[in-house]
C-alpha cells in the first residue's frame, strides 16, 4: 500500500461485513466508513449489534467475512493487538477497566499500543478528567460507575488514536456524571481524532456527530447526516423507539 | 523434643516448603494468567531434576552452571509446549486443556525414561554449599539453608517483577482482561508464552534445587504435583501469598506430622485440603486474578 492512498483513504471503512459468535451471524451484511477526523454515530437499540461491529472492528471477534480497513489497510485477519498498534482506540462498553490495576497503570497500559506516535501524556488526559488526577493510586475496581467510565475513555485517549471507537459511553450512568461526561466527549471531538460513537440517546449522540447510521437486527437502515437523522420520524420511530415526546 | 531437634526439624520444613513454593508459584502463575491448570507442571519439575544431575552430576560441571542452564532448559520446553499445542486449545472447554497438560506429562515421563533410564540419579551437592554449619550444637546442611535464604529471594524477584515493571503491568492486565489487553495493543500470545516460560522456569528451579537434596526418579514428578495442587488448593488459585502461606503449613505438616505418628504426612495434607475446601472452597487467599 503506497503512501498517497494511505493518505486519501478513509479512516474506517466495512464492506458487507458479516459476524457473529459461536451461536450464530448477528451482523449481516454492515457497510459504513469514517472519514478523516469525521465523527459519526451508530444508533440502534438493545441486540441491534453496535457492540458487535465494534468488536468486529476491533479484531475481536472469532469469525469476520467481508472487509474491514484503517487507513487503507485491510485489518480483516490481524489481532486485535495490531489494529490497535495502527491507531484505533477502543472504549468498550460496561467499563471494562483493569481491576486490580491501579488507574495510573490502567493509563499507562495503553502505551502499548502507541509505537511511534505521538499522543497525549497522563497530564493531558487528567486535565481532561481531573477526577481520575487524585485517584491515580486507586485501583480500578474500586472506582465508582462514572469514574470508571472516565477511565475507560481516558484509557482509550492514552493509546493515541487516530479512530476512537466509543460504546455508549454513558450507559447507566447519574445525570451530573452525563454532564461531565459529556462536556469531556465535547472537547474530544473538536481534536482531529476520528470518532464512532454507537448511542441509544439519540440527541446526545446527533449532537456529538456529523453523520449517523442506524441500526436494527444487524442491518444499517439509515445513513445520513446528523440533521437529517433528527427530522426523520419514521427512521426515529421504527427503529429507535424514540417518539417526539420521549426525545427532549 | 529438644530445642536443638526443634530447630533443626524446623529448617528442614522451611526449606521443603521454599521448594514447594517455588514450584506451587509457578503453577499459581499459570493459572492466574492463562487460567490453566497445568498438569505437566510436576514433569517439569522432574525434568529440572535430571537436567541438573546431567550438567552438575553427569558432565561434572560446577552446580552453579547447573542453577542456570537446567532451569533455562525447562523454560525453554515449556515455551516448546505453549507456542505448538496449548495455545490453540485457550479457547477450548477446560477439559480438553487438562487432557493435553496430562499428555505431556505422560510423553515427558516416557522421554525421561529414554533418556535417562528409572534409576535413581543423584547430583553432588555444589562444593561451595556442601559443608555443614553448627545450629544449637548440631550440624545443618549449608545446602538447607541455601535453599532457605534462595526462596525468599525468588519470591521478592518475582513480586517485583509482576508489580513493578511494564512486562507485569500487562501480565495483571491481561490476567483479569485478555480481550480488553489485547485491544490496547498488547501481544497477548506472546506474553502468554512468556508467562508459560517464566513458570515452567519456576517448575525446573525447584527441580535443579531438589537434585542435590533427593536424587532424580521417575516418579518424582507425580509425587511434587500432587503436594503442589494441595498447596495452591489451600492456598488459593492464582495467589502468590497463598502459595506461600499453603507451602508453609505443608512443609511444617510434612516435617511434624510424622514425628506424632510415623507416615503420616500424606494423611495429614490431604486432612488439610479436605478441611480447608469444607471451611473457604476457593482457599485462603481467594482471588479473582492474579494476585502477589
Ligand atoms: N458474546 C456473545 N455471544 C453470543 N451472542 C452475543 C454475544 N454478544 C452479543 N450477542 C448477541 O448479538 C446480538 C447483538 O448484540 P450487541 O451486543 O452487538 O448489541 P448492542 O447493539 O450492542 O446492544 P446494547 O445496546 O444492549 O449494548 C444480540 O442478539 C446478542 O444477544
Ligand atoms: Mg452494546
Amino acid at each position: 500500500m503506497n503512501k498517497e492512498k494511505n493518505g486519501q483513504a478513509p479512516t474506517l471503512s466495512l464492506q458487507d461485513v458479516r459476524a457473529g459468535y459461536d451461536i450464530g451471524e448477528v451482523l449481516h451484511g454492515i457497510t459504513l466508513r469514517v472519514g478523516r477526523g469525521e465523527r459519526v454515530c451508530m444508533l440502534g437499540r438493545n441486540g441491534a449489534g453496535k457492540t458487535t461491529t465494534l468488536r468486529a472492528i476491533m479484531g475481536l471477534l472469532p469469525q469476520r467475512a467481508g472487509r474491514i480497513e484503517v487507513n487503507g489497510n485491510d485489518v480483516g485477519k490481524w489481532p486485535a493487538h495490531r489494529i490497535a498498534r495502527s491507531g484505533v482506540g477502543y472504549v468498550p462498553e460496561e467499563r471494562r477497566i483493569f481491576p486490580t490495576l491501579t488507574v495510573r497503570e490502567n493509563l499507562t497500559l495503553a502505551l502499548a499500543a502507541r509505537s511511534q506516535r505521538n499522543g497525549p501524556s497522563l497530564d493531558d488526559v487528567f486535565s481532561l478528567f481531573p477526577n481520575l488526577a487524585t485517584l491515580q493510586r486507586a485501583r480500578g475496581g474500586n472506582l465508582s460507575g462514572g469514574e470508571q467510565q472516565m477511565l475507560t475513555i481516558a484509557r482509550g485517549l492514552m493509546t493515541a488514536p487516530g479512530l476512537l471507537l466509543l460504546d455508549e459511553p454513558t450507559e447507566g450512568l447519574a445525570p451530573v456524571v452525563v454532564a461531565d461526561l459529556q462536556r469531556a466527549l465535547e472537547q474530544i471531538v473538536t481534536t482531529d481524532v476520528a470518532v464512532l460513537l454507537t448511542e441509544q440517546k439519540v440527541d446526545f449522540a446527533l449532537s456529538l456527530c456529523d453523520r449517523a447510521y442506524v441500526l436494527d437486527r444487524g442491518e444499517i437502515r439509515f445513513e445520513g447526516p446528523a440533521g437529517e437523522l433528527r427530522n426523520n420520524e419514521r427512521v426515529l420511530d421504527e427503529y429507535l423507539a424514540v417518539g417526539a415526546a420521549q426525545r427532549g | 523434643m529438644s530445642t536443638s531437634s526443634f530447630v533443626i526439624h524446623l529448617l528442614n520444613a522451611i526449606s521443603f516448603a521454599m521448594l514447594l513454593f517455588l514450584v506451587s508459584v509457578g503453577l499459581n502463575l499459570i493459572f492466574g494468567v492463562l487460567g490453566v491448570i497445568n498438569f505437566a507442571h510436576g514433569a517439569l519439575y522432574m525434568v529440572g531434576a535430571y537436567a541438573a544431575f546431567q550438567v552438575a552430576g553427569a558432565w561434572d560441571v560446577p552446580f552453579g552452571v547447573a542453577l542456570v542452564v537446567a532451569p533455562l532448559a525447562v523454560a525453554v520446553i515449556g515455551t516448546v509446549i505453549e507456542v505448538l499445542f496449548l495455545r490453540r486449545i485457550y479457547a477450548r472447554d477446560i477439559a480438553v486443556q487438562l487432557l493435553m497438560t496430562f499428555a505431556f506429562v505422560l510423553i515427558l515421563d516416557d522421554l525421561v525414561r529414554l533418556i535417562w533410564g528409572t534409576g535413581i540419579k543423584a547430583t553432588p551437592r555444589p562444593e561451595l554449599l556442601s559443608g555443614a554449619v553448627s545450629i544449637f550444637g548440631r550440624e545443618y546442611p549449608i545446602y538447607g539453608l541455601f535453599i532457605i535464604v534462595l526462596g525468599p529471594l525468588v519470591a521478592a524477584a518475582l513480586w517485583y517483577f509482576i508489580e513493578r515493571t511494564s512486562f507485569g503491568q500487562r501480565v495483571r492486565a491481561a490476567s483479569t482482561d485478555r480481550h480488553m489487553a489485547s485491544a490496547l495493543g498488547v501481544n497477548v500470545p506472546v506474553l502468554f508464552s512468556a508467562v508459560f516460560a517464566l513458570g515452567s522456569l519456576l517448575a525446573g528451579l525447584g527441580g535443579t534445587l531438589a537434585a542435590p537434596l533427593r536424587s532424580a526418579t521417575p516418579s518424582m514428578g507425580e509425587n511434587i504435583i500432587i503436594l503442589t495442587f494441595i498447596v495452591v488448593v489451600v492456598g488459593g488459585l492464582g495467589s502468590f501469598p497463598g502459595a506461600l502461606t499453603g507451602a508453609l503449613m505443608l512443609g511444617l505438616l510434612n516435617e511434624f506430622a510424622p514425628l506424632l505418628v510415623p507416615r503420616s504426612e500424606m494423611a495429614v495434607a490431604y486432612a488439610l485440603m479436605a478441611i480447608v475446601l469444607l471451611i473457604r472452597p476457593r482457599g485462603l487467599f481467594p482471588s479473582p486474578a492474579l494476585t502477589t
